[in-house]
């Protein structure tokens, strides 16, 4: 896409979009501190549930989407693939690092510590770490074109973290409870907790999907400004 | 509604607090990340423009 239509059709989408996230996080908010009730045996420590599940399927889901668009840009070169794994792989980054904060926050008064070497907990610090060397990666060159392709090699090959961070609960024996939404014979968490986190879960992608259009475009128009000047020293 | 007497209002305060400082720090950066762009941007466009 051009990259002058490509800026000015997220001038038009992004209004709608960040009115998306905010009404979302609005509603999630309220169900997850007002509406929602404390769970029977951890009391009110489960409202920590409607941030860190959230931002854990978050994690995963703008890994999978960098890669996706790595694997893209790889094939078929193009510019504006690189440009938005660029501008997702931060937000990436943030939502895995608010999964290991508020995931430690709600293991110390259930588990009694703030960090276990569990594997569900360590496959999803090394998500972090993926994250972290990919947007190193990817600024690591003289020539973006040169970063970009190294941090989508980074990403496609991340992947294998992905099913291990997903099936870790099943595949060894964790403190770590095993997954109680995504799983065969649907959810088996109560609709009354199911609702606030499905709000926060929607709140959460609405938000990025605003600042992944808004990075993308601050991408798009710097490569293009940058495309300008150079051509103007040319001359 | 959250208890305010419960014991573990200080860990859901912390991780809610949490949440509010990462979604308003990427927030943040990315408007700002526009902006310091968006007036080299719209010379651009101006010089382009036929």
């Amino acid at each position: 896409m051009e990259p002058a239509r490509f800026v000015a059709l997220c001038g038009r989408v992004l209004p709608f979009a960040v009115a998306l996230a905010v009404a979302m996080l609005a509603a999630g908010l309220l169900f997850s501190l007002a509406l929602s009730p404390a769970d029977y045996q951890q009391g009110e420590s489960v409202r920590i549930m409607y941030v860190h599940v959230p931002a854990a399927w978050m994690a995963l889901f703008v890994y999978a989407l960098v890669a996706v668009l790595g694997g893209v840009g790889l094939a078929f070169g193009h510019a504006l693939a690189f440009h938005a794994a660029r501008a997702a792989a931060p937000l990436g980054a943030a939502f895995a690092l608010l999964c290991l904060v508020s995931g430690s926050l709600w293991g110390k008064p259930m588990w009694g510590a703030w960090w276990v070497w569990d594997a569900r907990l360590t496959s999803m610090l090394l998500l972090f770490f993926l994250y972290l060397g990919q947007i190193a990666l990817s600024g690591a060159f003289d020539r973006q074109a040169r970063g970009d392709r190294a941090a989508a090699v980074l990403a496609l090959v991340g992947c294998v973290n992905l099913p291990v961070v997903k099936f870790s609960v099943d595949w060894w024996h964790t403190l770590h409870q095993p997954a109680s939404v995504f799983k065969f014979g649907g959810p088996s968490i109560d609709p009354s907790m199911l609702l606030p986190l499905l709000l926060m879960a929607g709140a959460f992608k609405a938000v990025f999907f605003a600042l992944w259009l808004i990075r993308t475009r601050t991408a798009v128009a710097a490569s293009r400004v940058a495309a300008a000047r150079l051509a103007g020293g040319a001359r | 509604m959250i208890d305010p007497a419960s014991p573990y209002l200080s860990y859901v305060a912390a991780a809610y607090g949490a949440c509010a400082v990462v979604l308003g720090g990427m927030t943040w950066r990315a408007w700002r990340g526009w902006r310091r762009v968006r007036d080299a941007w719209d010379r651009v466009q101006r010089r382009d423009r036929p």
